[in-house]
């Protein structure tokens, strides 16, 4: 009969082989699931991530375009507030310079209207009256002489014959006349040419003189008179209109005031 | 009198110191203004003077 000992130990070391067969077998086992669980998540953690960086990557371009959007409106509000601060720049300097000629305008006016105030003084006062009456005479062809009335007297107004003159009386009585008088014998010739020539001349004349009517009613005369201005205009416009009248105004025995 | 009444009509001061050119001021007294005029008589007759005064008076 064989012994125990040598029975069991031909027991243990298959019980053990067939322990560690077991073993070896569950762990492969283990080993292949536990892989393909690893593979799977790791998978699946994978697309999470190139999901995210996905989404990330377009914040990025998404911030990226705002910031660029950004700096561009940034870029052309700096242009524009350098526009406008040039332009205040320049209306300043412009302000300055009208400030300056105004200052300077007004100086020179003030300079000329007292320079030409202290001539007036100067002229009216230093000269004679005879001389400046003379100098109205000479220039103006313009004549006043007082008397019964007053005695307006005109000349250079017929161009052929600058010494004819042409007055108007302005009686005590109101009454007026418009008269031609004549320096060289042929006054009907010369009466009727200056009545049709210088018509413009003479109504210029005419009308520059009664625009100054009222400068004159205020001078002291023989008593104060009303001059009467729409018969003067009327008795005016057909003495011009009819040479005739003006040649039989000649013959009026008036010439002899 | 009568000075007056040439200035009062013509509104014209005279200058009398240039005895070569004629020239004087003219007074517009509404708008208190003063304007000189200048002719030189080596250049304009007397007949053309006398008539450009009157026109500038009637302005």
């Amino acid at each position: 009969m064989e012994s125990p000992i040598s029975i069991r130990d031909t027991e243990i070391p298959l019980q053990m082989q067939n322990i560690i067969d077991a073993s070896t077998a569950s762990y492969i086992k283990s080993l292949h699931s536990l892989r393909a669980t690893a593979q799977e998540t790791a998978r699946f953690q994978l697309d999470e991530v190139k999901a995210k960086l996905r989404e990330t990557e377009d914040d990025f371009v998404k911030a990226l375009a705002v910031k660029t959007r950004k700096e561009a409106k940034r870029m052309a509000l700096m242009d524009v507030v350098a526009s406008a601060k040039a332009r205040v720049e320049d209306l300043s300097a412009s302000i300055r310079d009208h400030r300056t000629k105004k200052q300077e305008y007004a100086a020179f006016i003030s300079l000329a209207l007292a320079a030409s105030k202290g001539k007036l003084n100067e002229s009216i006062e230093r000269k004679d009256e005879t001389q400046v009456i003379s100098w109205y005479n000479r220039v103006l062809g313009f004549q006043v002489k007082g008397g019964r009335g007053v005695k307006f007297t005109f000349k250079n107004i017929n161009i052929n014959n600058p010494d004819e003159e042409y007055f108007l009386l302005f009686h005590e009585t109101d009454t007026y006349s418009w008269n031609l008088v004549v320096t060289t014998d042929e006054h009907e010739e010369s009466a009727f040419n200056s009545a049709s020539a210088p018509v413009l001349s003479m109504s210029s004349v005419r009308r520059d003189f009664l625009g100054k009517e009222n400068e004159h009613q205020a001078e002291p005369t023989e008593g104060n008179k009303q001059f009467k201005k729409q018969n003067v205009h009327r008795r005016l416009k057909s003495s011009v209109l009819s040479p005739g009248s003006a040649s039989s105004v000649c013959q009026s025995p008036r010439l002899k005031v | 009198m009568v000075l007056s009444m040439y200035a009062s009509v013509t509104n014209i001061v005279p200058n009398l110191d240039e005895h070569s050119k004629i020239s004087g001021y003219i007074v517009e007294k509404d708008k208190d203004a003063v304007e000189k005029f200048e002719y030189d008589t080596s250049k304009m007759t007397a007949l053309d003077i006398c008539n450009g005064i009157w026109k500038i008076i009637s302005e």
